[in-house]
């Protein structure tokens, strides 16, 4: 092939390569953006979009590119409210020149709503405006978080709200000289005593929670005997099973089970569950804790006689300060107890579930991984 | 409410016809974000790049490709029939 020799072509080709490099470059920063990004042209139509954009809101590039943008992207305030163009973000920025940052909901193709934090900032080539960049990220577990934060922050200020009363108004009571007697004194001073070593409790219990919460809890795993163990925690709950008449029964295959474990950390979790059994079961009453071994797992059943619970309330169960109305008020707890039992059995790789029907009782089973030795 | 016989009162003129009581608004904005002078000062040498940062803008509220057509036209034919 002969070769070119003509002066201008070089350059040309120099130049195209140069626009060619630049364009490829565009292509990977744009593609490479690690959040969701939408061009909209000069006409309002959307001309590029990213991955994260797609699977944000559930389209295909297909159905978005060429469209014009309020046609299917339809943008809402928190309450549902649909923002009418005029107001949207993308307008603001480009009335404003700057970029403008604000949450807002989109609808995805399925017609979900998606909390987004979004940034559009008008773009201008050549100092001539040439349309509009969207950058977005998909809030929802922000939102999810800061919403627990706020529920925990606000349902632990009552749990310690209520002991630290009782504590106030026993002590005022005795300060004012309302109780004359030594005996009533010694009685008030103890009520206000045990309300405080409830406000303990739940202190030491958010304390433990924070601390899985920041993964601080750790581990130390020992070869023990979990039939052991769970005969140490048995005999030390029969005094509380016995005030209310109840039995409690341990049923286990095998003499000795020896596993890798936390025994410390797998103590409090039986001595949870247990001692939820006894608190939500009817005096005399039975709660049996049963082990069943496979080459694989092992598997410990606390199975109580109690009043159950509805359906709709299992989910609930394992959440912070979860307490299920209605069916035991006397029973005490922070509520806490089932949520750090539940961290510390995911601790071991273990799964807790939970079976259970209004007025037949319930049964929670703890399995963890196992393997057997021969 | 602009003078009507100075530049600035034709462009709300223009801008009004398409977006109705909003329109004032919306050409100041566009004014004094993207030109940075007064509204009232505006002049002919300042309408090309209004009429690109408005047409945008417009286009962006509007699907309407005629409307956009004939709005930038309107704004454009201000620097010949404007003052």
């Amino acid at each position: 092939m002969p070769r070119d020799h003509s002066p201008s072509k070089p350059n040309q080709k120099s130049a195209s390569n140069i626009n060619d490099r630049n364009s490829a470059i565009s292509d990977v920063l744009f593609f490479s953006i690690g959040q969701g990004a939408i061009v909209i042209d000069e006409r309002g139509n959307i001309s590029r979009v990213n991955k994260i954009a797609l699977d944000i809101l559930g389209y295909s590039a297909k159905e978005l590119i060429g469209k014009w943008y309020p046609d299917i992207l339809v943008a809402e305030e928190e309450d549902g409210t649909v923002i009418p163009n005029i107001e949207r973000p993308v307008i603001e920025a480009f009335l404003s020149g700057k970029p403008v940052f604000r949450r807002i909901y989109y609808r995805r193709k399925d017609g979900s709503r998606v909390p987004l934090a979004l940034t559009v900032s008008p773009v201008i080539l050549d100092d001539k405006p040439a349309g509009t960049i969207e950058l977005f990220r998909d809030i929802t577990e922000e939102l999810q978080l800061d919403h627990a934060k706020d529920e925990f922050i606000s349902i632990a200020s009552h749990q310690l709200r209520t002991p630290a009363t009782v504590v106030k108004q026993y002590l005022g009571m005795i300060i004012d000289g309302y109780v004359d007697s030594k005996e009533q004194q010694i009685e008030m001073l103890e009520l206000a005593y045990e309300h405080n070593n409830r406000q303990l409790d739940i202190i030491n219990d958010l304390l433990k929670v924070a601390q899985v919460e920041a993964n601080k809890v750790k581990t130390v795993r020992k070869e023990t005997d979990l039939v052991k163990l769970l005969d140490k925690v048995i005999k030390s709950q029969k005094p509380e099973y016995a005030k209310r008449n109840m039995n409690l029964l341990f049923e286990s295959e095998e003499r000795s089970i020896k596993c890798s474990i936390d025994p410390l950390h797998m103590q409090m979790v039986f001595e949870n569950l247990i001692n939820n059994a006894n608190k939500y079961s009817p005096p005399y009453s039975t709660v049996t804790i049963g082990v069943i071994t496979s080459s694989t797992d092992i598997t410990v059943h606390v199975k109580d006689g109690g009043i159950g619970l509805a359906a709709k309330d299992i989910p609930k169960l394992f959440n912070k300060f979860s307490r299920i109305e209605n069916i035991n008020s006397t029973a005490d707890g922070t509520g806490l107890g089932l949520y750090w039992a539940k961290k510390l059995i995911e601790l071991h790789k273990g799964k807790i579930s939970v079976s259970s029907r209004l007025g037949k009782g319930t049964t929670f089973s703890v399995k963890i991984p196992w393997e057997k030795r021969t | 409410m602009p003078a009507k016989n100075t530049l600035y009162g034709k462009a709300v003129s223009v801008t009004e016809e398409y977006l109705g009581p909003a329109g004032e608004r919306f050409i100041r904005r566009q004014i004094s974000t993207h030109l940075n002078i007064k509204p009232e000062s505006l002049e002919k040498k300042n309408l090309p790049k209004l009429v690109n940062w408005s047409s945008i803008a417009f286009a962006l509220l509007t699907n309407n490709s005629n409307d956009v057509e004939s709005f930038t036209q309107d704004l454009e034919s201000l620097a010949i029939n404007g003052k």
